[in-house]
């Protein structure tokens, strides 16, 4: 349940807007005009498959090749092309939140030991974090009236 | 005569019958590594190029890129953590609520990546229309997140992964994937290469549009070498 969560979620943060159509020209790209705009990127990619070992901070930095090419790639939009854009809830997060209601709701949707651990580590934390609040506020700072 | 034939097609019957599971067991496909370029341009003029090879195993669980272009570094995906790591010290680590096996690496490994592994999820197919040589499923959310989620359209193109195309809840185009020229090894298909392009409208309104090319080749189907590498082991802490 909360895997088909995670993955429904995923959708909802496919960031920003463009346009609409849902036939089969939706799927249609102009290779043409592709070409033209990758044509730089396709040399500097033919080039390091040329050139064992090369990295960009072993190029020229005036090299044509690399003219308006940033220094990294953006590590985190590579990863969520090929998969769920980040959005969701950790089990961690359903323990901490929630306590033991976060733990059984894991338990009983996720059908995951491990999600089930963390969701009950979440909620471990959160308890001992109560308790620490607790009792600096009732044996500290002597507010026990606070609590009756 | 005819008797001992029965029985002995009775014989064979029953051994096709009780290897079968065995035989689907031997072809279980649980890691895949290959060569990856990827290509973006940004809407700003901007570009970037990184290569290196991705592996995935299903079984530890671990997505690792071993990049070479830009420069020499490994990212690591594990469960809602991504990690960085340069010269063997991790630089970077932080939350990113993005599962491994939600990705295609898993979907390929798990013959799930015709729908995108929507299958399992909250979404449902509903109109299924051919149009020339592609299907084009429209699926949409459950009736309870339909605020948050709008429709997915995937098309296919004899039975695989064409293009996938992802809608905001009021019918705007998000995003498009296109998937072409698959690659086939051990009996799973993947795509060579992926065009992406991303619908943006800018705070004074302007529409604009980001494009990413990522190409995937020499992909290798449940190698047992390189388990160091396929279970990366990712350092502790985070170098100062």
């Amino acid at each position: 349940m909360i895997k088909k969560f995670l993955f429904s979620a995923a959708f909802a943060l496919a960031c920003n807007f463009g346009f609409a159509s849902t036939n089969a020209d939706l799927f249609q790209v102009n290779e043409e005009e592709l070409n033209v705009e990758f044509a730089q990127l396709n040399e500097l990619e033919s080039y390091v498959n040329s050139n064992e070992g090369v990295t960009m901070s072993s190029m020229e930095t005036n090299s044509p090749l690399l003219q308006n090419v940033t220094t990294t790639g953006d590590a985190l939009g590579i990863l969520s092309a090929y998969g769920e854009p980040p959005l969701g809830i950790p089990s961690f997060l359903w323990g901490f939140c929630f306590n033991v209601a976060g733990v059984a709701v894991v338990y009983f949707v996720a059908d995951d030991r491990d999600e089930t651990k963390k969701a009950f580590i979440g909620c471990a934390v959160s308890g001992g974090l109560y308790l620490l609040w607790w009792v600096f506020w009732v044996l500290v700072a002597g507010n026990a009236f606070l609590f009756f | 005569m005819q008797y001992i034939r029965q029985i002995v097609g009775s014989v064979i019957l029953f051994l096709i019958f009780t290897m079968l599971p065995n035989l689907s067991i031997g072809q279980h496909r649980f890691r895949m590594k290959a060569d990856f370029s990827i290509k973006e341009k940004h809407p700003d003029g901007k570009m970037s190029l990184t290569m290196g090879t991705v592996y995935y195993d299903r079984s530890v669980k671990k997505l690792v890129y071993q990049v070479r272009f830009p420069e020499k570094e490994t990212w690591v995906l594990t469960d809602t953590v991504f990690n960085r790591i340069v010269n063997n010290k991790l630089v970077t680590r932080q939350f990113i609520p993005m599962l491994p096996s939600s990705t295609l690496f898993d979907f390929a490994l798990s013959n799930n990546l015709n729908n995108f592994g929507l299958e399992n999820s909250f979404y449902k197919a509903t109109d299924v229309k051919r149009d020339a040589d592609q299907v084009i499923t429209t699926w949409i959310p459950d009736e309870r997140v339909k605020k948050a989620f709008g429709n997915v359209v995937i098309s296919r193109k004899n039975n695989l992964l064409y293009g996938i195309a992802f809608y905001s809840p009021k019918d705007e185009l998000l995003k498009k994937q296109l998937f072409k020229g698959y690659i086939k090894a051990s009996g799973i298909s993947f795509p060579q290469e992926i065009t992406e392009i991303i619908y943006k409208i800018e705070a004074n309104g302007a529409k604009s549009k980001g494009t990413k090319i990522s190409t995937f080749k020499n992909l290798v189907v449940n190698d047992p070498n390189e388990n160091n590498i396929y279970n990366f082991p990712v350092p502790a802490a985070v170098s100062k």
